[in-house]
């Protein structure tokens, strides 16, 4: 190689780091100012839905305590005809804001949706099956609690868990607020543990172990498939808890939910970072993403092949990469997490989407059967996020050594 | 020749690989499109009472013994009229009018 190509090679390289460094940079600063921008728009006032939850009341007056007292004049005289007051809790997509109002002795007569950020078909589906129903007649003493004396809405289950958290919320609000000598029972919230924390545990813990294996190459390559099919049955069609673009955006935007109800959660978006960053590889796409098995199945039934055209292939990625990162960004400026989430999921799992989302499965089933995950490789939100821990760990892992061998020879 | 073929099956693979992707992102926008508009756009969702109650101006209208004030003897009206009696006036004028135009009771 002449020196003139040796040196242009290096600026083209160091041409192309630049570059990186002002994506980078300017990709962060729309992030935040998505961020900002959500923080700031956040908040509703819920004066005016106090009038729709107390639809017989003549005037509503707001204390400053968060209630509101209805009243209506009866015979000339002004009589309170129920209170009113907003509750809050972190469902799947970030807070749901509801409002409820109850009569004089403190009996829940009404509740209505403020706010939410929840996927829309999934929300729906508490209206559809009469969720809301179960509330009305009780009362701040009771539990309200699913399982206990309320029942959860099937594929829907984080939001019914938010909504009862927000209800319970508010109804003792109330009777603590307005109800004289009532006696609130105190806020426990039991730990949820059961079958899906413990599927996910174990698909962790038993991907993570088959990946550190060097040698058996043969326990890999079957446990792999074991792996891909237990994922597929139980967080697709068994639970339909995959990791999805509203995990990211709930992450980044700040509305944890409650570990109590939703450790779930936590296991998976944390157990992803921590894995990512250990073994410096993404655990969930390739080993348990149910989405993924679903495609990676129907293409070793076809004997589907890869299918990535090399000069195109960087283009393509950097599409996926815009499309995942300004879903982020919509995510993060609306506050909707759960909206932005387009991945057709739901879908294949729990038969729920909206068209596009049913077009969109059907083009990817199909294109599986021709190409190897086209999903995962071409329009996968996750990918780049997942890719951008892995980008992370790289740059902290060469900055130490960087910092390492400085040291070593400054020692010298 | 044979290049020349493979070249051009390359090429409609390609083609092939574009429409698909292209047709995929157009459904990923619809879904953001879809979603985004009726989460600007979702009212708000009440549910039913418990017991469908109706006004209490709706029920004293109601009520046994109730006889609605003249509407001229209530405009007519001058001097005399204590505090109490504009207040069940104002009521009944409410009460007319939500007689005229009921509005929805929850539930019922």
């Amino acid at each position: 190689m002449s020196k003139a190509a040796a040196i242009s090679i290096k600026e083209r390289r160091s041409r192309e780091r630049r570059q990186k460094n002002i994506v980078t940079v300017a990709a962060f600063v729309i992030l935040i100012a998505a961020w900002v921008i959500g923080r700031a728009g956040a908040g509703t006032d819920v004066t005016p839905y106090a009038a729709d939850v107390l639809p017989t009341a003549d005037r509503i007056e707001a204390g400053s305590n968060g209630l509101f007292t209805g009243y209506a004049t009866v015979d000339g005289s002004e009589e309170v005809i129920g209170y009113a007051m907003a509750g809050t809790a972190s469902g799947y997509g970030g807070p749901i804001l509801m409002m409820v109002a109850t009569d004089p002795d403190g009996n829940i007569t009404n509740v209505a949706v403020v706010e939410h950020g929840e996927t829309p078909n999934f929300f729906h589906q508490l209206d559809l099956q009469n969720y809301y129903d179960q509330f009305p007649g009780m009362d701040y003493s009771d539990a309200l609690i699913l399982g206990d004396d309320i029942d959860g809405i099937s594929g829907a289950t984080l939001s019914s868990e938010a909504v009862a958290q927000s209800i319970r919320q508010a109804v003792r609000g109330i009777g603590g607020a307005a109800i004289a000598g009532a006696d609130i029972p105190p806020d426990q919230q039991p730990v949820k543990f059961g079958a899906p924390e413990v599927a996910l545990i174990a698909l962790f813990v038993v991907s993570f172990l088959l990946h550190r294996l060097k040698r058996r190459t043969t326990i890999k390559k079957y446990g792999r498939w074991a792996v891909l099919i237990a994922g597929l049955l139980t967080l697709g069609f068994i639970f339909n808890k995959p990791f999805t673009l509203s995990n990211v955006v709930t992450f980044l935007s700040g509305y944890w939910p409650d570990w109590h109800t939703n450790l779930y959660w936590f296991i998976l978006v944390f157990g992803i970072i921590l894995v990512t960053s250990i073994q410096g590889k993404n655990p969930y796409c390739s080993w348990f993403c149910p989405f993924g098995a679903a495609q990676e199945i129907l293409g070793s039934i076809s004997g589907a092949k890869p299918y990535q055209p090399r000069q195109l292939y960087s283009k393509l990625r950097w599409v996926q990469r815009a499309l995942s990162f300004t879903a982020i960004v919509l995510g993060l400026a609306l506050r909707q997490p759960g909206t932005v989430s387009y991945e057709p999921f739901g879908t294949l799992f729990d038969l729920q989407g909206s068209w596009p989302q049913w077009v969109l499965l059907v083009l990817v089933l199909f294109g599986s059967l021709v190409i190897y995950r086209p999903f995962c490789n071409y329009i996968c939100p996750l990918d780049p996020v997942v890719d951008y821990i892995g980008e992370g760990r790289r740059w902290v892992k060469n900055a130490w050594q960087q910092r390492s061998k400085t040291a070593v020879s400054t020692s010298k | 020749m044979a290049t020349k073929k493979q070249n051009s099956r390359f090429d409609i693979k390609i083609g092939f690989l574009i429409v698909y992707l292209g047709i995929s992102l157009t459904m990923v926008v619809l879904t953001l499109g879809l979603a985004l508009s009726e989460a600007q756009s979702a009212a708000i969702q009440s549910t039913p009472t418990l017991t469908p109650t109706l006004s209490p101006i709706v029920m004293t209208m109601q009520a046994e013994g109730y006889q609605p004030v003249d509407e001229d003897e209530h405009h007519g009206g001058g001097g005399g009229q204590g505090q109490g009696r504009n207040s069940e006036t104002h009521a009944t004028e409410t009460a007319e009018a939500e007689l005229v135009t009921p509005e929805p009771i929850p539930g019922t």
